[in-house]
């Protein structure tokens, strides 16, 4: 579902914030992309949802390259940002139906999910609010519905656990999974090294922009846990 | 005081992006320091510019009636109404509701120094543009015969520095009205936004519709809309202590009494605070294309800053004004149809100046601000995008442009030629001015800011505009002033430059615009 092949992204013509990272994350998987701040996760999730150029190598969504043809990936990938910045001007349902059309969701099926999400995440009797009412965690929650209204193949998180009360933890993670089992994929970048344990199918630790470690769980962490996993290969 | 002049210091940095420019180490950067000065010089030469020439025009009318004294107070009168207009639409969003307010409230900073750094910051931006319009009337007054003494040089200089103090406290005193009773309705900003063009047409409306004689009185006219003007006349031409003293107190007094108002804490809690309603009910939700949600997208955004929205409107509604005033005026007076037709050779420059001034798109990149991730990472197309943008300034500059050519044409009887190309140089001006601006803002977007005074009225693309605007307007005078040829040939030539560069605009729009989209990052 999603190659990166040697991917590369520099800054000011000299900082290599990512250098050389290549990983796959087949359909059906759920995928951490865990390291400390500053590390390029958020470099390669931008690079990878098309709102970061980039030089060198490239990135393949579902066999399309997001360089030659950004927006047929873009129409089956729906990304999470770690901010919820979404026009605060709008209601909740003018911004779902924005999103929907920008997405060419028809009718029948906009109405059903954006039911089906709304109640499962309980801010449905809120969505004729405007987005500014909203608290930190109803407009993170009203972005994950826009990101679900349009069946992306693809998923891709960043920091996606962040402001989200433990019900609404418990239903993403939920939906995470029922993503991969209809055949879709997820990406996504953590520092809960707990969830992230449970959660990925694989999981890869990127340190000063190159990938250090990859593989399943298990592969990469043995018989440790994830944490102390990650704590050697930061102090090493 | 340490914290009032690190909070007035903060501002300031945070103008067309200078602490940016001062603390990066980026070559490309640092030669954008110079592009800037360079750019600011040539914004201030123009305000400079336009106020030697407005004096100018209405020096010789004051030397025939001997009182060419008048025309200081009646520049420092104009620019004194502009300063009270500019506070007082941005005094919601720069005085109220700003965003660092629980951050500082949580600091030990007393509220009132916080608030007074926020007017300081407005009355310096409101005296330097004061001083730049008013001063050249000095050198009008002293170069068509005026008694240059040392009195007239101070008093001047006196009101420079107490008129915006004053026309600020006024503007804040009634804006801070206008924000407490939008406060109590859920779509505040429709609310202010309604009340603020009332508020702009009801003095205009009152001024103009209060008759006019054969001698059109500028004094009078400005006396009518800004009621100080009598006040401004007594400290400037004569030994006016009780209006000087007037001025001095009443910009101190009102501007420390508000700050220290008792109120403020709850006025911007109100301001601040939105509830949630919770009575949502689904209903059926139907299909719109891409154009049409994203040109609804782009409308909304507009009424959803009362400050971006009367500063986007504001040319188009001047122009109207303008339009109902000349054809009010000169349809009453005798022989007005004779004397209008001297004078309509420069309504090119005048329609010019007041579509390209602000256009909807010079800030419509940087309102995106932090969501422009939205538009990044969907698949959005971007004509499409460009289009909405420049359908929004379509509607709300250049029909405002049709509207208002229209009426003149038609009230004051221009001949067919002649009004069809008043009306293509009105109209494609407008649209000129949604190009540039959409260019502008997509070379120098403005993304991250904190209250949306920084895109819509600090954005290097909307100065950019500006002086396109300035430029535009300064070199059509100069093609009506200096070459001789009938107006409908004039207005030929006119019409022939405006279109030409919309189309080029347009076409620089669909491409390299593209490229620079895909060159911002969020």
């Amino acid at each position: 579902m999603l190659e990166i092949k040697n991917f590369t992204k520099t800054y000011g013509g000299s900082v290599k914030a990512v250098d050389n990272l290549s990983l796959t994350v087949k359909d059906g998987e759920i995928y951490g992309f865990i390291g400390h701040n500053g590390a390029g996760k958020s470099t390669t999730i931008k690079a990878v949802v098309g709102a970061l150029g980039f030089e060198s190598g490239e990135i393949y969504i579902n066999g399309i390259s997001i360089k030659e043809r950004p927006m047929e990936c873009k129409k089956i990938t729906a990304y999470i940002p770690d901010n919820p910045d979404i026009y605060e001007h709008l209601t909740g349902i003018q911004f779902l139906n924005f999103i929907s059309d920008v997405f060419g969701v028809p009718t029948e099926k906009r109405n059903l999910k954006i039911k089906e999400y709304s109640e499962m995440f309980e801010i449905k009797d809120n969505l004729g609010d405007l987005i500014s009412s909203y608290s930190h965690g109803m407009k993170q929650k009203l972005v994950i519905i826009s990101a679900l209204v349009h069946e992306p193949k693809l998923l891709v998180l960043d920091e996606p656990f962040v402001g989200l009360d433990p019900i609404a933890t418990h239903k993403l993670k939920g939906i995470m999974r029922d993503i991969c089992d209809a055949g879709g994929a997820i990406f996504f970048s953590t520092h809960v090294l707990e969830v992230a344990e449970k959660l990925c199918d694989r999981v890869g630790i990127i340190k000063k922009g190159k990938l250090v470690a990859e593989g399943t769980m298990q592969e990469v962490i043995g018989d440790k846990s994830l944490e102390s996993t990650f704590l050697e290969i930061e102090n090493a | 005081m340490r914290n009032f002049f690190n909070l007035v210091k903060i501002q300031f940095l945070s103008y067309f992006g200078i602490n940016k420019l001062l603390h990066s180490k980026k070559r490309r950067i640092n030669m954008g320091i110079s592009g800037l000065i360079f750019v600011g010089l040539l914004f201030a030469a123009a305000l400079i510019w336009f106020g030697y020439t407005y004096s100018e025009m209405f020096a010789d009318a004051l030397v025939y009636y001997g009182n060419i004294i008048d025309i200081i107070p009646i520049m420092l009168s104009i620019s004194g109404l502009v300063c009270f207009f500019f506070a007082f639409y941005s005094t919601s969003n720069v005085l109220y509701g700003f965003k660092d307010y629980e951050m500082l409230s949580a600091m030990p900073i007393k509220t009132h120094t916080v608030v007074l750094a926020k007017l300081f910051y407005m009355y310096v931006a409101d005296l330097i543009f004061m001083a730049l319009i008013s001063l050249p009337s000095l050198f009008v007054y002293v170069q068509k015969g005026g008694e240059a003494d040392l009195g007239i040089v101070m008093r001047t200089t006196f009101l420079i520095l107490s008129l915006p103090a004053f026309s600020l406290s006024l503007a804040v005193i009634i804006g801070s009205l206008v924000a407490l009773i939008s406060a109590r309705f859920r779509r505040k900003n429709i609310i202010q936004i309604i009340l603020l063009i009332i508020f702009f047409i009801g003095i205009f409306a009152l001024s103009f519709l209060s008759g006019y004689g054969e001698y059109v009185d500028i004094g009078g006219s400005i006396g009518k809309i800004y009621f100080i003007y009598p006040l401004v006349v007594s400290a400037v031409s004569r030994t006016g202590m009780t209006a000087i003293v007037f001025f001095g107190c009443a910009a101190i007094v009102s501007a420390v009494t508000f700050a220290v108002c008792k109120g403020y804490k709850s006025m911007n809690t109100m301001l601040l605070s939105k509830r949630t309603i919770g009575k949502f009910r689904m209903k059926n939700y139907s299909v719109q294309s891409q154009g049409k949600c994203l040109f609804k997208k782009e409308t909304g955004r507009l009424f959803s800053v009362a400050m971006y929205a009367v500063n986007a409107l504001f040319g188009s509604l001047m122009s109207i004004v303008t339009a109902i005033v000349l054809a009010v005026v000169f349809s009453r007076i005798e022989e007005g149809k004779e004397v209008f037709a001297v004078i309509a050779v420069f309504l090119p420059c005048i329609f010019t100046f007041m579509h390209i001034l602000a256009p909807t798109t010079s800030c419509s990149i940087s309102l995106e601000g932090k969501c422009i991730w939205l538009l990044k990472t969907s698949p959005v197309d971007l004509n499409k995008l460009f289009a909405a943008k420049l359908g929004v300034n379509a509607v709300f500059n250049a029909i405002p442009a049709l509207i208002s050519s229209l009426i003149i044409t038609i009230f004051l009887s221009l001949s067919a030629v002649h009004g069809t190309l008043l009306i293509l140089i009105a109209v494609f001006a407008a649209l000129l001015g949604g190009n540039i601006g959409l260019l502008f803002d997509l070379r120098f977007p403005t993304l991250k800011w904190d209250n949306e005074v920084k895109p819509v009225k600090q954005g290097v693309a909307l100065l950019l505009t500006m002086l396109c605007a300035f430029v535009l307007t300064i070199a059509f005078f100069l093609i009506v002033y200096y070459v001789k040829l009938s107006t409908v040939a004039l207005f030929g030539i006119l019409a022939g430059i405006t279109v030409t560069l919309t189309a080029v605009t347009f076409v620089l729009v669909f491409t390299e615009g593209k490229k620079l989209f895909s060159k911002i990052s969020g």
